[in-house]
Order: structure tokens, then sequence, then C-alpha cells
């Protein structure tokens, strides 16, 4: 294994045994070793994360992240269950902030509607209703705590190995000179044939039929594009893509795109239009369900009632 | 940077001064329906200017802010102390997208009248942020460890939820006409056609009015702090600054809830032959436009103010009747009529858009009619009744079977 395995194995260890400690399993002893033992292994993991661009992105992601980890491993690990669903809600918005700050604003707000605001409100309103003083044991105890605590942080650490690798710096030269290259093509009217900012990334891929140069453009209409000129033009100014390779241009497949709502619809109700129609039919499905349940409760209480004043003087319960 | 703090900083203080000046409002509102004075006395300090009570929202709130601020023993003082912050930061944070308007300064330099421009699901994030505002509410509701608190917060989730969704239905109705989410696109359509949705949506418009209305807890609505019932709902155990901070808070959403409704449906800053339909106006006209919009909202307030002293309450299940058998399926319509109007009709509704609202309101007419005449019949079975048995108000003592409240549970 290499050194950032071990590493993140490490990591991974130290994190579980804190978590077990953390977590509420009848007694109190040992949560501050594993309060220590999990910020150990979290700062361990978070030091194998590269950074995302200047000092300003970097601080605003630590403070998203740390709030929503820490936030989630408070749902966790607190006994009573509306400060776990509390806590669970600033997890959410925590999530939330880390969707806006990558430019992905639906998709934060629908966290923050369908999460916070419907499915957590009426969790509380349940668990209110259900137990108000939050003192039932089998709600202050986590069930399978070692089993639990292992397989969530397993699963982090096979998260982190992952998204580290994806992370890994892919060429950023490549990428800033070829925008240095758009930037000095100029049109007849002296704006760029097509404006760097478009350019969203560039990987040199090597397959077996030679090199190939994969753009992501957004905003900019593809087949405008001369791709034998600017396959001449890059090759001429970029000294990593002398010699012959392809270029494959497409657009950028992601949501940060100023009018990406309707983007977004377009994606969803094309490519993923089954998914949706399914989920819709689930969620029909379950609605139909929780009527019938009330309608059935509902006749057989009246059935009941019906009996009850047919045998003596009912009515007033 | 600077530019989004000063807006900020000038949002927060409209707002909170606009809150005090409104409760005045609507104490002096509520005193003329009632034939009294009113607050009249406080005018200047120190001095025997009485300035028609203008003074009253500064000593109310020296006075609030000067107060204790007591914590009774029985609460969970964590949540206790986070619910009111997080209400009052939900309600103030929501203004972040709304719009008053885009000024064109001269020198290419144009002031978009809204702290967060360019936010491309404005409308969504109001709606997520008004449904983060019901925390404060259960939790505080919770946290007081009180009976009354905790009935009002059970009451106030119940209502909220039931009447997120009629909002919701109100508000994607205008989402599916407008093609957009952003609130400035909502506004420069409706200027744009030069007839306001709520010409061309009536059922939404009424839709959305009822819960808007509901979720801001206005008295017809207002039963999560029934004050004859439930003392003062959820926030029996407050006073000082926390009490301050519900009190404003409820207040914003009342001021949020009209901004919305004259936003979507009451054409923004638009008004026939004075603003023009231009997205970006002059200073001049900018300015114009902005009094015309404010004059709106305030307008609506009033609405809410009078009709605060004109209606009764609603009894719990008339409330949850009106929100899941009246609203929801009038929703449905709203939102059917408009999909089909959208995608068949949609050039002829920018030919003719007067034509086209006289069409809508046909329909909702015959939609009222048809709902009249369809409609099942009350299930009077279901309801509370106070029947010769329960009811005995010539004997001492409780009668054989409790009083005639318990048959409000035992209902349902």
């Amino acid at each position: 294994m290499s050194a950032s395995g071990w590493w993140i194995a490490g990591a991974t260890l130290f994190s579980a045994v804190g978590m077990w400690l953390l977590l509420p399993r009848g007694s109190a002893g040992g949560r501050w070793l594993g309060g220590l033992l999990g910020v150990i292994g979290l700062a361990m993991f978070a030091a194998q994360l590269t950074s995302v661009g200047d000092w300003l992105g970097d601080s605003i992601f630590a403070v998203l992240a740390g709030v929503t980890v820490g936030a989630g491993v408070a749902t966790v690990t607190f006994r009573n269950p509306v400060y776990c669903a509390v806590w669970f809600a600033l997890c959410l918005l925590g999530s939330a902030g880390l969707f806006f700050f990558q430019g992905a604003q639906f998709l934060g707000v629908a966290t923050v509607v369908v999460y916070a605001g419907a499915i957590l409100v009426t969790l509380l309103f349940v668990l209110m209703l259900a137990n108000p003083q939050g003192h039932a044991p089998y709600d202050r105890r986590s069930w399978e705590a070692p089993l639990s605590a292992a397989a969530g942080m397993v699963m982090v650490g096979i998260l982190t190995v992952t998204v580290v690798g994806a992370l890994r710096p892919q060429t950023p030269l490549l990428r800033d000179q070829i925008v240095a290259v758009l930037a000095e093509d100029l049109a007849e009217d002296g704006t760029p044939r097509i404006p760097p900012q478009a350019l969203r990334t560039a990987e040199l891929v090597e397959t077996p039929e030679g090199s190939r140069l994969q753009l992501t453009l957004i905003d900019v209409d593809l087949d405008s594009i001369d791709q034998r000129r600017l396959r001449g033009l890059l090759a001429e100014n970029v000294p990593q893509l002398s010699g012959n390779y392809d270029l494959a241009i497409e657009p950028a497949g992601n949501v940060l795109y100023d009018r990406h709502v309707s983007r977004l619809g377009a994606v969803l109700f094309s490519q993923h239009l089954i998914a949706v129609e399914v989920a819709s039919l689930l969620l029909l499905a379950a609605l139909v369900g929780a009527t019938a349940i009330v309608v059935h409760s509902r006749l057989a209480t009246h059935a009941s009632e019906q009996a009850s004043t047919a045998t003596g003087r009912g009515g007033n319960r | 940077m600077l530019l989004a703090l000063i807006k900020i900083a000038v949002l927060v203080f409209v707002l909170m001064t606009a809150t005090a000046y409104l409760v005045l409002l609507e104490r002096w509102v509520a005193a003329w329906v009632q034939d009294r004075v009113g607050p009249n006395r406080v005018g200047i300090p120190l001095t025997k200017v009485r300035l028609w009570g203008l003074g009253q929202p500064l000593a109310d709130g020296v006075k609030m802010l000067l107060k204790e601020q007591y914590v009774p023993s029985h609460v969970d003082k964590f949540l206790y102390t986070l619910a009111p912050i997080s209400i009052m930061a939900s309600a103030l944070a929501l203004f972040a997208v709304v719009p008053f308007g885009t000024i064109d300064l001269g020198g290419g330099y144009i002031l978009d009248l809204v702290v967060a421009p360019g936010i491309d699901v404005g409308l969504i994030y109001i709606f997520a942020l008004s449904s983060v505002g019901v925390y404060g509410v259960i939790l505080g509701g919770w946290a007081s460890n009180n009976k009354y608190s905790f009935l009002g917060a059970l009451r106030s989730s119940a209502q909220l939820i039931a009447y997120e969704i009629p909002l919701g239905l109100g508000i994607l109705g205008v989402i599916l006409m407008s093609n957009s989410l952003r609130l400035e696109e909502v506004v420069n359509q409706q200027a744009e056609l030069g007839v306001w949705f709520a010409f061309l949506q009536p059922i939404g418009f009424l839709v959305f009015l009822v819960a808007a209305c509901a979720e801001a807890g206005r008295l017809p609505f207002d039963l999560p702090e029934a004050e004859q019932e439930l003392v003062c709902g959820y926030h029996t155990e407050y006073s000082g600054m926390r009490l301050v901070m519900y009190a404003s808070a409820e207040f914003i959403h009342m001021i949020t809830a009209a901004v919305l409704i004259v936003l979507l449906f009451l054409g923004g800053w638009h008004f026939w032959g004075i603003t023009g339909s231009e997205p970006v106006a002059g200073l001049g006209l900018g300015l114009v436009r902005l009094l015309i919009l404010l004059g709106k909202i305030f307008l609506v307030i009033f609405l809410f103010m009078m009709v605060r002293w004109s209606w009764p309450r609603f009894r719990f299940d008339q409330l949850m009747s009106l929100a899941w058998k009246v609203m929801l399926p009038l929703g449905i319509v709203n939102l059917v009529v408009v999909a089909v109007a959208v995608e068949y009709f949609n050039d002829a509704i920018h030919e003719r858009p007067w034509l086209a609202s006289a069409v809508m309101w046909a329909i909702a007419i015959v939609v009222w009619v048809v709902t009249a005449i369809v409609n099942p019949r009350r299930d009077d079975t279901n309801l509370p009744r106070l029947n010769d048995e329960l009811y005995r108000p010539d004997e001492l003592g409780p009668p054989s079977g409790g009083y005639a409240t318990a048959d409000l549970t035992a209902a349902r």
C-alpha cells in the first residue's frame, strides 16, 4: 500500500474508534477521548484534500464543510432526538451552502425545501406528538454502535480515496495555456472567437490511437467553432500538444451556468425522464397508501362507535 | 462586496423601521375599526410635542430592550434561545432576493435594488427560507416546556405545512406563465404584457392570497397563537428582546407576504401610463417605480390589517378543510388551466392580454359555479357538536361524561 493509502487507513481507524466512543452507548465514558480521536481522524482526511483555488474559496469551503461534517457527527451522537433533528437541519444547511458554493443553486435550495423544510419538520412534528419529552430509552441509544461507526468511517475513507484521486491536479498549466491562446485569438470585431471564460476543463488523454485533447465549453455554440483551425492554432502555441493529436469539444456537463434551472430541467426531463417518472410514481403510491390507511382506520373507528352506541350509551368519550 | 453590505444595511434598517411603524399603524387601524382613539400620546421625547403618537414605536422599542429577559427554569435553554434567532434570521434573509427595481444611474452604471442580483432560483429560495422559519416556531414551542406553547407549535407546524402546498401551487402558475424563477423576470414580464398576473390567473391569485395570509399567521389563520385559547401560543414563555424577535419576525412575514403578492400578481413596480415597461429606468423614473411598488405593498398590508379586524378566527378543522379540500384542488385547477393556456395559446396571450384575462376570469367563474354545484355535501357527522346530553347548563358540576369540550377531541 502506498503512503497515502496507509494515511487514509489510519485516518479511517482513528475516526471509526472516535465515532464509536462518541455514539450514545448508554454510558458517557470516553466521549472526550472519542471527540479527540474523531477530530484527529477528520483532520487526517482533510489533509488529503487539495486546494480548490484562492484562499477565500478555500476558507469558505473549509467553514462550510466543517459545519456540515461537525453537524453530521452531532446528529448521530446527541442523545436527545430533538437536538439530533436540529443538528441535522444545520447539516442540511451546510450542504446547501456547499451546493451554492459550487454554483448549483437549484440543488442548494431544493435541499433546504425538501429536507429541512418538509421532511425534517414533519419528523419533528411526529417526534413531539409521539414522545414530547424525548426521554424514551429507545430514542437515546444508538443501535449497533461499533458496526455503524466502522461501516460509516470505512465508507468515508473509500469516498475520500475516490475524491482525492479525481481531484489530483490535471495539468492546470495546460488549461491556462489554452485560455491564453483563446484570449489572443481575436475575430474581426476585436473580440475573442471563443470567449476564454467559456473554457471549463481541458484534459489530455492518452489513447491507443494517440493523444486526444478534451475540452469542455459552456455558453458557446459548438457548431460555430472551426475545429480544424483551433486544432492547428493550439498545436502551434501550446508546447505540450506538439505532434499529432485529436481534438474533442463537448458542452460542459455541469450546472455552472447562468440559466442553469432551465438547463437542469431539460436534462431531467429528457435524459432522466424515466427515473423522474418512476420516482413520482413511487411518491404517488406512498400517498395513496397513506390515504388508504387513514380511511381504513377511520372506518374501523366508526364501526366500533356504532357498536358501542348499539350496546349501551356511547357518544362522549 | 461593499455595495452588497450597504444594500444589506439599508434593507435591514428599512425593514426594522417599517416593522416598528407598521405595529403603530396596526394599532391605529385597530382603534379606528373599534371606534377608539388609539396610541396618540408619545411624541418627541422630553418635550410636550405629541406628533400624533409617532414616537410610540421608539418608546416600545426602548421598553422592550430594557425589560428583563426572564428565562423560566423549566425551559431547554439552548433551543429556547436558538428559536427566536432562527425565525428572525430566516425572515430577514428572505429579502436578499426581493427586487425593488433596476435604476440606470448614467455613465453605464446600473444599480440593481436587490441584495443578491442574478440568483436564478429566487422564488425557490424564498420558499426554502419561509419553510426554515417553521423551526423557530416548533423549537420555541417545544423548548418552552409549556402545554400552551406546545399546542401552539403543533397547530402552527400543521398549518404551515398544509398551506405551503397551495402556496407552491399558486407560485407554479406564475412560474409557468413567466417562464422564469427570477422575481425580476416575473415583474418584467407583467410590465411587458401590461396585464398583471392577478388578472391572468384569478384562481391562482386567490389561492396564493389565502395561502400567504395563512403562512404569515394573520388573523383568520392565527391559531398558533390564539390568545383566547392558548394565552400566547408558542411564545407564551418569552419576554424582552426574545419576544420582540418573535413579534417582529411575524410582522416581517406579513411584509414578505405583501411583497410577494405585489411582485408575483400585482405587477411589481408597473402601473399603466406612469412607469413604462422597460426593465431598466432612469433615476427619476426609477424612484417613481419604487414609490409605486412601496405604495402597492402598503395597500396589501393595509388589506391584511383590515382583514384582521373583520373576520373571526377559523376553527382548526375548518382551517384544514380549507387547505386540503378547497385551496389544494383550486390550485391544481389553476395549474392545469395555466399550463394549457401557456402551451397552446401563448401567442394569443401575448397579442391580446386583456382578452386572455377576460377568458381566464370566465373560466374562474365557471370553476366556481361547477364547484358550488358538484361539491359533496358536508359530512356533518364528523363535526363537533353540543348535544343535549352533554350540554346541561342548569346542572351544577360536570355532566356525567365530562364537559362538552371533551367532545372536540373525540370527534375526529
